[in-house]
């Protein structure tokens, strides 16, 4: 049991859930203009491309799978994990302290979780970066971007 | 025609629409550089101040901003494997390949002098065949044409996952999948979008670039500080142009690139992201320089670089002499110039030819002014990769967040980019090719509607009838099934040679 579930085949059975999913959803949604099921319609392109997928998947699952050593992601997985939510927190903070304040944050954070120590020379460069930022985008292109929470006050 | 090209080249070396045509290259150098902001936001960005010029000088400022903002998305795409524009986002495979070699300043040499032939020669082919081109494109620009052109280019998938073709063909079908996610193209009916608003306009080309190549990018970048191998640094001081005898061996795939390029700037509705796509993927099939393709191939930067380059003069062919822009910037253009007065058309090249090949010389010296505009813009960026590597990919980060940002000022797409970028990020850990997903995404939305509208245009006919009304679309289709058949035939014959022997 342990060697027929290797990683290969688990991505695959996935690949075939996913599709089986999609063409189920392709049968539900109902096209509105087109009630004809045989008329070229709305899903009768991506139903196609599922066919293929679905296809495609089972030829991955019975393919011999090659051996790869995974130990290096391992190692590296909670360190991908901190950075991944470090942006994710980017983000959220994007739309709520607008832009100069979050970059400034973001980047001051983000260049510690990296081992980027020196907090002399790290700050400053967080700093001109996100005003920087502000002065591209928002001065000089005149992009509208999200506005910090505390504005609404003043 | 001798009199409208003297008359044209007065009009343009004025000083007034010289310095226009400076201030354009360079400005539209450094915003191509900047990922997300791309040719129609530096155009944009232009009009208002074209409307206080004459016509030579907003036409000048307008070719200038154009042809550079195409070539230096590609200095971002080979330093930093974040392409400014998603035109450049071929360049990335080989260029940043390169510069992980430490060849940086070779790979933007041949990145700039591709992209500056490709354009002069796009320049010089126009000038000369406009009028005849032009009619062409409306005689040989059916649904069922560019449908059978963007098979073709979709068939070539399987030659981008050598030795990966299923996994290849998963990423490609991927990426269709992905491109029908929204409105349909023809009756405007949502689909997949489950429930959400965010979907109904699709996602985005803007998070699915930034995704694949930045965010997957700073993720191994992570990795690789994580696991024993050993981060590649990055250094680029000057532009290392490559020598004439270089150049030997390439020639070929420039000059077909750039006839690529041509062709499908002349083409409504394709533009420079597909022709690069399509080119570069030719390129890996046809080239004598084949097995290096991923590793850093001066040979797909000239066949990305050239053809991206070249769709400029191309796109300005339908734009000018029937008032059909060939991709998106180019209606852009067309407002600017109806602004000024100038009416696109047929009647243009008889009343106003002088207008014409105004444009053409404008953006023939533009193509010139790549190289200076390079120099003073990689200058800039190699100080900014010698920073610590917490630094770049800190400001890496910024870039890609606010170049998804900017198209549609949506928070979901950055969302969605940080999601395209795990996902693109475990593709390039199992080894499946990212290029197949991009092609299908980038050629998607294109092959349905065509695919629709053939289907619209074939009515009552049998399909092989209509497939009889075109000689041409049936060579390209019995093209694709080539490409699509030959990784399986090829270890068939080897096998069977094998066996006579």
């Amino acid at each position: 049991m342990k060697a027929w579930i290797n990683g290969k085949t688990l991505l695959g059975m996935i690949f075939l859930a996913v599709g089986l999913v999609l063409l189920r959803t392709t049968y539900l949604e109902r096209p509105a203009f087109f009630t004809d099921p045989n008329e070229l319609g709305s899903l009768t392109y991506p139903r196609y491309l599922i066919f293929g997928w679905i296809a495609a998947s089972v030829l991955y699952l019975v393919t011999p799978a090659k051996s790869k050593d995974w130990a290096n992601l391992r190692r590296s997985l909670p360190g991908l994990a901190i950075v991944t939510g470090t942006i994710a927190l980017y983000i959220i903070m994007f739309e709520w302290l607008g832009l100069v304040a979050s970059t400034f944050l973001f980047l001051a954070v983000f260049f510690q979780v990296m081992g980027y120590r020196d907090l002399r020379r790290g700050l400053p460069i967080a700093a001109f970066c996100a005003v920087l930022a502000w002065l591209v985008f928002e001065k000089l292109l005149e992009v509208p971007m999200p506005q910090a929470f505390w504005t609404d006050f003043l | 025609m001798i009199d409208a090209i003297i008359q044209a080249v007065q009009m343009t070396l004025t000083p007034e629409s010289l310095t226009a045509l400076v201030i354009g290259a360079l400005f539209g150098t450094i915003i191509g550089a900047l990922p997300g902001l791309g040719t129609a936001v530096a155009i944009t960005v232009c009009i208002p101040f074209t409307l206080k010029m004459g016509n030579a000088s907003a036409i000048a400022l307008l070719n200038g901003v154009y042809a550079t903002s195409i070539y230096g998305g590609s200095i971002a795409a080979v330093l930093i494997n974040t392409p400014g524009t998603p035109q450049s986002a071929c360049t990335g495979f080989e260029g940043y390949a390169m510069a992980k070699a430490g060849k940086a300043g070779e790979a933007l040499g041949w990145v700039t002098m591709a992209s500056v032939v490709g354009g002069l020669l796009s320049c010089v082919a126009l000038m000369v065949a406009a009028p005849q081109l032009a009619s062409l494109s409306v005689a040989y620009g059916g649904p069922l044409e560019i449908c059978a052109l963007i098979c073709m280019g979709l068939a070539c998938i399987t030659s981008l996952s050598e030795g990966n073709q299923l996994k290849g063909m998963l990423a490609g079908i991927g990426g269709l999948f992905l491109a029908t996610i929204g409105s349909d193209p023809l009756s405007g009916e949502l689909r997949f979008t489950f429930g959400t608003q965010d979907l109904v306009a699709g996602i985005d080309l803007m998070p699915v670039v930034v995704g694949v190549f930045p965010l997957a990018e700073l993720f191994f970048r992570v990795y690789e500080v994580h696991s024993d191998s050993t981060p590649t640094p990055i250094d680029c001081r000057r532009i290392i142009f490559p020598r004439l005898k270089h150049w030997a061996g390439h020639v070929l795939t420039l000059i077909r690139s750039s006839l690529i390029g041509i062709g499908l700037g002349i083409l409504p509705g394709t533009g420079a992201t597909a022709a690069t796509f399509i080119s570069y993927s030719t390129a890996k099939r046809v080239s004598k320089f084949k097995d290096n393709f991923g590793q850093g191939e001066p040979d797909g930067l000239v066949a990305a670089e050239s053809s991206n380059n070249a769709v400029a003069g191309g796109a300005m062919i339908p734009t000018l002499a029937l008032g059909i822009p060939g991709e998106p910037v180019m209606a852009l253009m067309l407002a600017t110039l109806t602004l000024h007065g100038i009416t696109p058309g047929v009647r243009l090249m008889l009343d106003n030819p002088e207008v014409v090949y105004s444009c053409f010389f404008s953006l023939t010296l533009a193509n010139l002014l790549i190289i200076p505009a390079a120099i003073i813009t990689v200058f800039g960026f190699g100080y900014i990769i010698r920073f610590p590597t917490a630094v770049l990919l800190g400001i890496i980060v910024l870039c890609s967040i606010l170049g998804v940002y900017l198209p549609r000022g949506n928070m979901f797409d950055i969302w969605m980019a940080l999601a395209i970028g795990v996902v693109a990020f475990g593709m390039r850990l199992g080894d499946f090719p990212v290029a197949p997903l991009l092609i299908g995404y980038v050629l998607g939305p294109q092959f349905e509607y065509r695919i629709g509208q053939a289907a619209i245009y074939k009515g009552d006919m049998s399909l092989p009838a209509y497939l009889m009304t075109s000689p041409l679309a049936m060579i390209f289709f019995a093209v694709s099934v080539f490409l699509l058949l030959s990784p399986l035939v090829r270890p068939v014959l080897g096998f069977a040679r094998s066996r006579c022997r």
